[in-house]
């Protein structure tokens, strides 16, 4: 990276990462970073790839190779982390890791430079010295036959000669044999005969560092008899856990002997299939109020406030046309609502919206999707989440299955009058859209799809 | 077991048996203020307490005790005083190579699992060539000879010459280290990177 594109994109795209339900945003550049923790390389792990194939975009015809090599091999240690990570394995996923290692192998010789070690830099700095007296030598020689351009080609051909001369050097004494790149190796190995990684990593034993002895430390009164204190903390928290462990056994036990007794499950019941409304209704949040008085959105109670407090003219517009079309399209007479009306409709914001989603393990988590529009979040920046949203059926898009992602601008919830004169609800969310720049095709090197803004709109 | 830094009023109280002291090793602080060269012979002095003190303590279960034990199974003397007819099995939790390493009685910077030479390490090695496991056995015989010839051959495979009482405990050794996600994966490989 230092080599070939200045290291202030990379760190600018880094810092630009949003947050994203429990991924917290970066508040540091890359190099600022002096000491990582495994929850911070965890979520590295989730967006590193982007950063790297968004700040490598470009490049000249000489480069590119070496960027899309440093793609491939970033792209391979992750997927081998990844997979590294499940919490149960079978034969292809084994040999989806083998491949990503092998892939990482074929690939790495990209970062050989930076590799190299004390004494291969101490060599390129003497190297660098010799060659610099060489030109001297040249130069002096030459001075007056030289004319100025003709001087200025030499010495650029001259730098690019020294630099590519320690480059070579560098890169000969450089190599990858440290022991942690080789151990990767065996855990396919490991895994078929230990099981999955996940119950040997020392991370939870690291967690007990803090959970067993510093929560302890600081419950203390600090004093030199602090050691008693640490454990008769540490055991009444135990104790507290195994009682209540205790007890949801018994209650639990005490529920099935009565719904066993009870409820005899039909036929039915039990070949209807898990769908889509055992989920839980998506629960919005309201804006929250502030210590100095009320937020502002919550003043807006009508569709006309909403349009005098949406900045963004193009935003103004969307709001107000797709809101129409959705209520014209909900009517039984199909007719638009006029504007009277729909100015003076009441309206409510919300600034959040709780989904259940499933996880990759297959257990149902809650996901907070946040949008406070142009207010701020936590006193930091403003806070728009991205969320996914269908647009085609079929495994289309890779991964993403037909899903592109939307920023969210605005949730709200409006109340028109209907036919019949009976107030309906309808929770609505104005969204920045995008559209795939290359919809058959996958990025080669990155296997990302490219999307590109589109213009804002009001989806149901 | 603790390394034996939690005060000795805590340590002995009988109502607390979380804590079960059974060596001190007599090892000094870090010192990181002092020359490399100095630091690789405390390292060095370092190891070869930790290999004492764990002798004294596996000495029961050792071949030389019990010299039936070719099969793997003997007679055991256990805490309440009885003899047990079992096959012990050693498992630990230790956190990086380099507490591996001195365990097993092995140079730094080598492979916790298989004899792959130094210079090798960064190769890609597919999972049907891997090279030939680490045998305690074989390094026990080869340091109870004692000789030059056999030296040189311990040292090819990276393993300290000298006593090493894990060889002397009829268990495999080569199961002992665990692969860990965190110290390899995520603070290794991604930082060297």
């Amino acid at each position: 990276m230092k080599t070939h594109k200045p290291l202030d994109m990379y760190n600018a795209i880094w810092l630009s990462v949003p947050a994203y339900h429990d991924l917290t945003p970066n508040n540091k550049s890359y190099e600022e970073v002096s000491q990582w923790n495994g929850k911070e390389m965890k979520e590295m792990s989730w967006y590193l790839l982007g950063v790297v194939t968004e700040s490598l975009r470009g490049g000249s015809p000489a480069q590119r190779p070496v960027f899309n090599r440093a793609i491939e091999c970033t792209r391979a240690l992750l997927e081998f982390y990844m997979y590294a990570r499940y919490k149960c394995h079978d034969d292809a996923t084994l040999s989806y890791m083998e491949d990503a290692l092998h892939r990482f192998h074929t690939f790495k010789d990209v970062f050989l430079l930076r590799r190299a070690s004390r004494e291969t830099k101490a060599k390129g700095n003497a190297l660098r010295t010799e060659l610099v007296k060489k030109r001297k030598v040249e130069e002096e020689t030459n001075t007056e036959t030289w004319t100025p351009s003709k001087k200025r080609h030499e010495m650029n051909a001259w730098r690019d000669y020294i630099s590519h001369e320690i480059d070579v050097s560098q890169e000969l004494d450089a190599d990858f044999n440290f022991p942690k790149i080789h151990l990767l190796s065996h855990w396919v190995e490991q895994i078929r005969r230990y099981g999955a990684l996940q119950q040997y990593s020392a991370e939870r034993h690291d967690q007990a560092h803090k959970t067993n002895l510093k929560d302890g430390w600081n419950a203390s009164n600090h004093n030199l008899n602090y050691l008693p204190q640490v454990i008769t903390f540490q055991r009444r928290i135990l104790r507290f856990e195994i009682r209540e462990l205790n007890l949801q056994a018994l209650a639990q036990r005490r529920e099935n002997s009565t719904a066993a007794r009870k409820v005899h499950p039909s036929v039915a019941d039990l070949a209807a299939p898990l769908g889509s409304q055992s989920y839980a209704k998506p629960e919005f949040i309201g804006s929250q109020n502030r210590g100095d008085g009320k937020h502002p959105d919550a003043m807006i109670k009508d569709f006309r406030a909403l349009l005098d407090n949406t900045q963004d003219a193009t935003h103004r517009v969307a709001v107000y046309s797709s809101t129409r079309e959705i209520i014209k399209h909900k009517s039984r007479n199909k007719t638009y609502i006029s504007d009277e009306q729909l100015h003076a409709m009441e309206l409510c914001n919300y600034h959040g919206i709780k989904v259940q989603v499933e996880g990759l393990d297959g257990e149902r988590i809650s996901q907070m999707c946040r949008c406070t529009e142009c207010q701020s979040w936590r006193r930091v920046d403003r806070r728009n989440d991205w969320v996914w949203v269908k647009q085609r059926p079929g495994r289309c898009y890779g991964a993403l299955n037909g899903r592109l992602p939307w920023q969210l601008q605005r949730l709200f919830k409006i109340i028109p009058l209907n036919e019949d004169g009976a107030f309906v609800e309808y929770w609505l969310a104005l969204a920045l859209t995008t559209i795939p720049e290359n919809p058959s095709n996958l990025d080669s090197v990155s296997k990302f799809v490219q999307v590109r803004n589109a213009p804002a709109a009001v989806a149901l | 077991m603790t390394i034996g830094n939690v005060s000795s009023k805590i340590r002995q109280m009988t109502s607390t048996h979380t804590v079960v002291t059974v060596a001190l090793l007599p090892i000094p602080i870090k010192n990181r203020n002092i020359p490399q060269k100095r630091l690789d012979e405390q390292w060095e002095t370092n190891r070869e307490v930790l290999n004492e003190v764990l002798r004294r303590i596996l000495q029961p279960l050792t071949f030389k005790q019990n010299p039936n034990a070719e099969s793997g199974y003997y007679n055991v003397l256990c805490a309440e005083g009885y003899f047990r007819h079992c096959k012990p099995v050693l498992e630990g939790w230790l956190e990086d190579c380099p507490a591996y390493s001195d365990l097993h009685h092995l140079e730094r910077h080598v492979c916790l699992w298989c004899e792959c030479p130094k210079k090798e390490l960064g190769d890609y090695v597919p999972s049907d060539k891997q090279h030939p496991r680490q045998d305690h056995n074989v390094y026990r015989t080869l340091s109870d000879a004692n000789t030059k010839a056999a030296d040189a051959e311990l040292s090819s495979r990276h393993v300290h010459q000298g006593f090493n009482v894990l060889g002397h405990i009829p268990s495999i050794m080569s199961d002992l280290p665990k692969p860990d996600l965190l110290h390899t994966m995520q603070i290794g490989m991604l930082d060297h990177l």
